[in-house]
C-alpha cells in the first residue's frame, strides 16, 4: 500500500525511461554543458531535469527528448533568475582580445568559444536556441517562458557582448538584430 | 556567409563537443522522480488530510455562495452547494489522442502544456459525484502556493474513502484519481493511501484568486 511510496509501478514505464536515458544522455549532457559551461553543473542540470521528467514519464508518449530539453532550458533560466550565486563562471582564461590581423580562423574560433562561455547563462541559452538549435524567436520564447521581446533583447545584448570582447570577428550588429 | 550566426553556431558546437561522458543516471533519476511525485500526497497525509494535486485553476462555480467573508481565507466556511458537481473516477487508460466522436472517454485538460499527451481518459468503476460540500476554504501552503480545502459530508466521506482505498497501491495509471468538472479531466493525481478523513486539498494554485474562484459564482 505505499506508505513509503513503494508499490507496483508499471515496469514498462521504468524500462522506457531507462532506455531513453541510456540512449540520449550523452547528447543531453552536451546541451547541459553548453548551457552551464561547467562539467559538474552540467551533470546536475541533467540529473535534475531527468528527475522532473521521471515524475511524469508515464504520461509522455511522444517526443520525450523535446520534453526533457525544455525542462533543461527552463531549469537553467530559472537558476539564472533566482540566484546570483554564480555571477562569473570560473573562467580561468579570460578571452584575449584578438589581434587585429586575424591570424587564423582557428584562433578566432577559440576566442569566440571563450567569449561564449563567459556569457551569463540566460544569454547563452538564448544563443543556443537561436543559433545552435536554429529555432525561430517565437519558439525560443515559448521554450524559455519569456516574451519574444525578451528573446530579441537578450540576443542583441549577447551579440553586443561578444562583439565588444572580439572586435576583430566582425560580428555585425545590423544583421544580428531582427 | 558573413552573419555571426554560423560562427556562433560553430563555436557552440565546439563547446558541446567538450562535454564530459555521461555517467549512468537513469536509476537514481527514476527513483528520485517517483518520490517527487508522491511527496505532495505524503505531506498532506501526515497533516491528517488527503491531498489532491492539480496544477491548474478549476473551471468551477459554486451557486448561492455569498460575498466571501474574510473567514474564507482563514478557516472553514458554511456548507456550500456546488453549481457544477465534481466527479471523481478511477483512471483506466490515458490516450495521447483526442477523444473520438461517440467515445465514452473524457478529454484531458484544455491546456496541453499543463498535462502533455493526455488527450482522452477512460475510466473503470462508477466513481463518485459530489455536489455539496460540508465546507470549503482556501489556505496558503508553506511553498507559497494556495490550496483549496474541501470537506465532504458524511455520505461522501465514506464513498471517497472506499474509492481511494480501491485506487491506492494499484499500478499506474489505475492509481490515478481523475477529477472531472464540466466534462473535462482537470487533474489526475496519484492516490497513495486511502483518504478516510473526508477532507482533501486541491493544491497548486499560484494565486489566491485562482483558488477562490471556485467558491464564487462566475
Amino acid at each position: 500500500m505505499g506508505e513509503d511510496g513503494r508499490w507496483p509501478v508499471d515496469e514498462r514505464v521504468r524500462q522506457d525511461f531507462t532506455e531513453f536515458v541510456t540512449a540520449r544522455s550523452a547528447e543531453l549532457l552536451r546541451l547541459a554543458y553548453v548551457l552551464t559551461a561547467d562539467r559538474h553543473a552540467a551533470e546536475d542540470l541533467l540529473q535534475n531535469s531527468l528527475i522532473k521528467a521521471a515524475a511524469h514519464w508515464g504520461r509522455i508518449h511522444s517526443a520525450p527528448e523535446a520534453y526533457v530539453r525544455r525542462i533543461m532550458y527552463r531549469e537553467q533560466v530559472g537558476q539564472w533568475r533566482s540566484r546570483a550565486r554564480r555571477p562569473e563562471t570560473a573562467m580561468a582564461q579570460v578571452p584575449e582580445p584578438c589581434e587585429p590581423d586575424q591570424a587564423g580562423t582557428v584562433d578566432a574560433r577559440l576566442a569566440l568559444k571563450d567569449a561564449l562561455l563567459a556569457l551569463p547563462p540566460r544569454k547563452r541559452a538564448v544563443l543556443v536556441l537561436r543559433y545552435l538549435e536554429d529555432l525561430p524567436e517565437a519558439q525560443v520564447a515559448n521554450i524559455l517562458g519569456c516574451s519574444v521581446g525578451t528573446v530579441r533583447s537578450q540576443t542583441h545584448k549577447a551579440i553586443a557582448q561578444l562583439k565588444s570582447a572580439l572586435p576583430s570577428l566582425g560580428l555585425n550588429d545590423t544583421e544580428v538584430h531582427r | 556567409m558573413n552573419g555571426p550566426e554560423p560562427l556562433i553556431a560553430d563555436a557552440l558546437r565546439d563547446i558541446a563537443a567538450e562535454a564530459p561522458a555521461p555517467r549512468p543516471m537513469a536509476d537514481a533519476a527514476w527513483q528520485a522522480g517517483r518520490r517527487r511525485r508522491w511527496r505532495g500526497l505524503a505531506a498532506a497525509a501526515s497533516a491528517g488530510a488527503g491531498a489532491i494535486t492539480t496544477a491548474i485553476a478549476l473551471p468551477l462555480a459554486v451557486a448561492g455562495s455569498p460575498a466571501q467573508p474574510p473567514s474564507l481565507l482563514t478557516g472553514p466556511t458554511a456548507p456550500v452547494s456546488l453549481h457544477t458537481p465534481i466527479q471523481f473516477r478511477q483512471v483506466a487508460t490515458i490516450s495521447g489522442h483526442a477523444c473520438l466522436p461517440g467515445s465514452s472517454g473524457v478529454p484531458g485538460p484544455a491546456d496541453q502544456t499543463v498535462r502533455p499527451r493526455a488527450g482522452c481518459f477512460h475510466f473503470t468503476g462508477s466513481g463518485m459525484t459530489v455536489s455539496t460540500l460540508r465546507a470549503a476554504w482556501v489556505t496558503q501552503a508553506s511553498t507559497g502556493q494556495y490550496v483549496l480545502n474541501v470537506r465532504f459530508n458524511t455520505a461522501d466521506t465514506s464513498r471517497f474513502a472506499a474509492l481511494t482505498r480501491k485506487l491506492a497501491g494499484q499500478p499506474d495509471p489505475r492509481c490515478q484519481l481523475a477529477i472531472i468538472i464540466r466534462g473535462r479531466v482537470i487533474a489526475d493525481p496519484v492516490v497513495q493511501a486511502p483518504i478516510t478523513v473526508g477532507q482533501a486539498q486541491i493544491t497548486g494554485f499560484t494565486t489566491r484568486a485562482q483558488a477562490e474562484s471556485l467558491l464564487h459564482p462566475r
